[in-house]
């Protein structure tokens, strides 16, 4: 029925651990490298599939830890192993510090044709409170870099919620847009389980927005970015138009994708698994793939909804009736009556959809009673 | 089986003072479990009572003994110490002849000791003191004889010294029921008649009633007569525990046993009724109980209306365990159909709840615990009422009497000043106050029961350092100074959160109870104003602004599973709310209204 599929591949390395990241990513740990890139060529191996890879995502981590030898033999395995869409769209995670001219090169060679760059701040201190190897400088210095090297799909990712100001995030954001990148993705900060921030956030020594604060961040970040001529397609995602990320909207479009490496999901024909977040499992191949529960026919149409409404766009109704043969309106009358008497969703022109800005800050609050 | 082997006697205490643990000893002791099939108050079988570690309903189990070579049966009843289940302790008396008054020697006479006395005293049993927890460090055993003897007026100069924990001198409990109490008297020639003790229901069986024999026998397969109505049914299985259930074919005269008799109806089978033979009635039928009068009152609702129906049949359930439980049929315009019901206090109240949700799987809200008032209202005609929301408008009130308790705490003397103020606070009249012993001290107060039936208990041990207890008991109705406190939210009244309170504290309450009502609503879409009023006059108001930031704006790549269980782990949070209007009210709210944290 669905001949796409869309890859992940997962580089659970980083430099340096930073004090808010609960990701599963791994300092210390380079000397694995080489036989973590030689599991991953044997997981892509292993996997079959006809159908047509529509984007190779290389996810972190810190995606650039990697030689550029290593992308290629990974880059390799999966040409060699499937069918590759000759638009796919293929990208790239970096840290600023790692993009110098001759990297950046390596990676166009191999036919990466989109770059997210973490760049979370243009403030010297704030970097510093995050953790980050880099300094402001040296992030303008990697978005040129990229554009010198011809990268006409950019996307760098910024981090708010550290008390800024207004002020601060006008600064933040004059920055991100004076560098012409196509797209910028936006994180709240959050006190993660078991971070270093949780620590210091529990002994009073750090302390973050409250929620007011960051709701009204939030809202000036969609105008601000807005009226520079992005679009607000994704609850945390602005794009210039047509350069929204294939590969992210998958995962909300509910698509086929397929994640290799440490911690990385998937979901193909319907069934969803996932791999053991231990880089040491996963090097050693011990029982690394945990399959999770099949959903059932109405847990699948309201997973998909809610996924749907972290779009901009939302849900559009008869194309949706159709794919999981149901009837949207009906099933969740009580809830699109109640958030639309609300204000927080609407009906346009076949579309049921957040109401904008003011709705996404509180989707939680909104998707919960759809799930 | 001869009357004088039988023995019948309860064990009685204060709360905590160890006769479940004493209960155990004595099974052990005499056999009737063995060590693997031991566990610790294994006749506390409810889930609730092994939760709180207390006992709730009395139990009863026939141990073998033999005394001098001669083998005697007892049968022993455990009862609860908790004020609440008096109840319990009282209908179990009447099915003895004799008790142990079992006093923990680290704390001494306590309130429930001295009523449970007193109760075994009314009814002429004989009372065989017994000092437990001679074990630990803190325990005073001179002092608690002492306290006995003066606070009792029982001679405790042969109590009997043990440690039901560490075993200690239980032989010389088990030869002392033996020597002490009387055999039942009675005669086995006469006519049936038994004392129905208790009664459950059981879903396969139907009605199972636990009788005393006082006269007569009872043979499997005969045909018995319930005295109140008549109806008669076949005895279809008879039996004891031992705490294990072993079937039986007769239960003589002075036995205590179980009897199943295809009784569906659980009217039919009422504790304190007299089981007779239908053929051979006798003409001596017991006078009954005097049934228990409920003195805390509260809405119970099913969370979801349409439950209503298995919540009324559950409640009828319970009604036939607790005869105490009252139930009546109420409507309220924010939480639907459902029933006032009357508790002997807090503690049964929230033990029904949890037996609602726990063996009948239901999800209930209840409102917050008030008493029964009687309103004089204008025309002369007085009326009774227990819901606030039902409070006729204060133009058509006479006056309104609430009940009084006479209330009596036992305290260390160096309490007694903390204890005083509370007391005050909580509008109680000085009664008496007299030492029991040297530094133990009787205050003796009366009290509209309303101050404390919620947070009373717990002020008061805190006050004393768990050391002071209270038992209490109702005076009569008085006339108060109290009016009616509406709490509205987003401009809404709603009658579940009513109040009935004394007007010299209406404002401070009304100030509390929203500031506490503001904990169990969390931040919604939009701003929630609470308000409280007095007859037409706000007096108290507060706001919720609404929430500002609820969203997972981070990228955990394909981790959609993650996100999922977030969205429903949110959604959960939900059931636990109740929708008013548009509002969700954590379903806490009802109950903990007055609950005030400080
Ligand atoms: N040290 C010590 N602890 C004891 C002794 N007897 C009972 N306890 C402890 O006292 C606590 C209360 O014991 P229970 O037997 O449940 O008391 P109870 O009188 O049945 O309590 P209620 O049924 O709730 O009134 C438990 O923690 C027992 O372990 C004893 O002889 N020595
Ligand atoms: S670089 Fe990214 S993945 Fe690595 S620790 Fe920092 S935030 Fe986490
Ligand atoms: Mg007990």
């Amino acid at each position: 029925m669905n001949n796409k599929i869309y890859l992940y591949v997962h580089i659970p390395f980083c430099y340096k651990k930073c004090p808010y990241c609960a990701f599963v990513s791994y300092e210390k740990r380079l000397s694995s490298l080489a036989l973590y890139i030689k599991r991953l060529i044997d997981e892509i191996k292993d996997f079959k599939t006809s159908k047509v890879v529509q984007s190779i995502y290389f996810g972190g981590g810190t995606p650039s830890t990697l030689k550029i030898k290593h992308i290629e033999s990974v880059l390799n395995a999966v040409y060699s192993n499937f069918t590759v869409d000759k638009n796919a769209e293929i990208t790239f995670e970096s840290n600023p510090v790692s993009l110098k001219i001759d990297y950046l090169k390596g990676l166009k060679s191999l036919g990466i044709n989109r770059l997210s760059i973490g760049v979370q701040s243009f403030m010297d201190s704030k970097l510093k409170i995050l953790g980050r190897l880099h300094d402001s400088q040296k992030a303008f210095k990697a978005v040129k870099n990229a554009q010198d090297t011809g990268f006409n799909n950019i996307s760098i990712d910024l981090i708010y919620g550290l008390n800024e100001t207004e002020k601060d995030m006008e600064f933040e954001l004059k920055n991100a847009c004076s560098l012409d990148v196509q797209h910028i993705s936006t994180y709240m900060l959050s006190i993660e389980k078991g971070t270093l921030f949780e620590k210091l956030f529990k002994s009073g020594e750090l302390t973050i927005s409250n929620d007011e604060d960051t709701a009204n961040l939030y809202l000036f970040i969609s105008d601000y970015l807005k009226s520079a001529g992005y679009k607000h397609y994704e609850i945390s995602n602005f794009a210039k138009g047509g350069f929204e990320s294939n590969h992210n909207s998958a995962y909300w479009l509910g698509y086929d994708y397929r994640g290799f490496g440490v911690s990385a999901s998937s979901f193909v024909d319907g069934i969803r698994f996932k791999n053991t977040d231990s880089l040491d499992n996963y090097i050693n191949k011990k029982n690394y793939v945990v399959y999770e529960k099949q959903l059932d026919e109405i847990d699948k149409i309201k997973e998909a909804f809610v996924l749907l409404l972290r779009m901009k766009d939302g849900v559009e109704i008869e194309h949706f009736n159709k794919r999981y043969n149901t009837n949207i309106k009906k099933l969740y009358k009580n809830e699109l009556d109640k958030f639309e008497k609300l204000d927080m969703i609407k009906e346009k022109n076949g579309h049921i959809f957040l109401n904008g800005a003011e709705a996404m800050v509180v989707s939680n609050a909104v998707l919960s009673e759809f799930i | 089986m001869k009357e004088k082997y039988i023995r019948n006697f309860s064990i009685i205490a204060h709360i905590d003072h160890g006769k479940s643990t004493l209960a155990d000893r004595l099974i052990e002791n005499t056999g009737g479990l063995s060590l693997r099939e031991m566990k610790e108050q294994v006749l506390d079988s409810l889930e609730v009572e092994r939760k709180h570690g207390i006992t709730i309903k009395a139990q009863t189990a026939r141990l073998e003994y033999t005394y001098k070579s001669e083998k005697y049966y007892l049968n022993m009843i455990d009862t609860p110490g908790h004020v609440d289940f008096g109840y319990e302790v009282s209908k179990s008396l009447k099915a003895c002849e004799g008790c142990l008054l079992v006093v923990d020697a680290t704390q001494g006479v306590e309130a429930q000791t001295i009523a449970n006395a007193y109760l075994a005293i009314d009814n002429d049993l004989e009372i065989i003191p017994v000092i437990n927890k001679i074990d630990l460090p803190s325990a005073d055993i001179e002092k608690t004889k002492q306290e006995i003897e003066d606070g009792l007026g029982i001679d405790a100069s042969d109590a009997i010294e043990i440690s039901a924990k560490n075993n200690i001198n239980i032989d010389k409990v088990l030869d002392s029921i033996i020597e002490k109490i009387p055999p039942p008297k009675g005669s086995i020639d006469k006519p049936l008649r038994a004392l129905v003790i208790d009664s459950w229901y059981d879903n396969y069986r139907g009605v199972i009633f636990i009788i005393r024999v006082f006269d007569g026998q009872l043979k499997q397969n005969d045909k018995i007569m319930m005295y109140s109505t008549k109806k008669t049914y076949e005895a279809e299985e008879l039996g004891i525990f031992t705490p294990k259930v072993k079937k039986v074919d007769l239960l003589t005269n002075g036995s205590v046993g179980y009897v199943v008799a295809n009784i569906k109806n659980i009217q039919d089978a009422m504790v304190g009724d007299t089981l007779t033979l239908a053929d051979n009635p006798t003409n001596k039928p017991f006078e009954g109980f005097a049934k228990p009068k409920p003195f805390v009152f509260a809405g119970i609702y099913p969370t979801d209306p349409e439950n209503y129906e298995d919540l009324a049949e559950a409640l009828e359930k319970l009604q036939l365990n607790d005869a105490s439980l009252t139930v009546e049929k109420e409507k309220s315009d924010s939480l639907g159909f459902g029933f006032r019901c009357g508790f002997l206090g807090v503690l049964s109240m929230n033990i029904t709840k949890e037996r609602l949700e726990e063996e009948f799987g239901l999800d209930v809200i209840i409102t917050n615990p008030s008493v029964l008032y009687k309103v004089e209202q204008t025309n002369g005609e007085i009326i009774e009422l227990s819901n606030p929301s039902k409070l006729p408008p204060p133009q058509k009130i006479a006056a309104i009497y609430e009940p009084f308790v006479d209330i009596e705490i036992i305290t260390p003397a160096e309490y007694v000043g903390n204890i005083l103020k509370l007391l005050q606070e909580k509008r109680g009249r000085q009664q008496d106050l007299s030492y029991i012993s040297q530094d133990r001290v009787l205050i003796k107060y009366s009290i509209p029961l309303v101050e404390i039936i919620t947070d009373f208990y717990d002020k008061l041990k805190s006050l004393s350092r768990g050391y002071a207890s209270f038992d209490y008991n109702f005076r009569d109705f008085e006339k108060s100074r109290l009016i009616k406190l509406i709490i509205l939210v987003n401009s809404k009244e709603i009658d579940s959160f009513s109040m009935i309170v004394p007007k010299d504290k209406a404002y401070r309450t009304a100030r509390e109870v929203l500031r506490n009502l503001k904990r169990f609503i969390p931040k919604q879409l939009f701003e929630i104003r609470l308000q409280a009023k007095i007859g037409g006059k706000i007096i108290a108001k507060e706001q919720i602004s609404p929430l500002r930031k609820d969203v997972l704006a981070k990228c955990y790549g394909g981790d959609i599973t993650r996100k999922r269980k977030l969205l429903e782990k949110q959604k959960r949070g939900k059931k636990k709310m109740k929708q008013l209007g548009s509002v969700e009210i954590s379903k806490e709210a009802f109950i903990k209204l007055v609950e005030i944290n400080n």
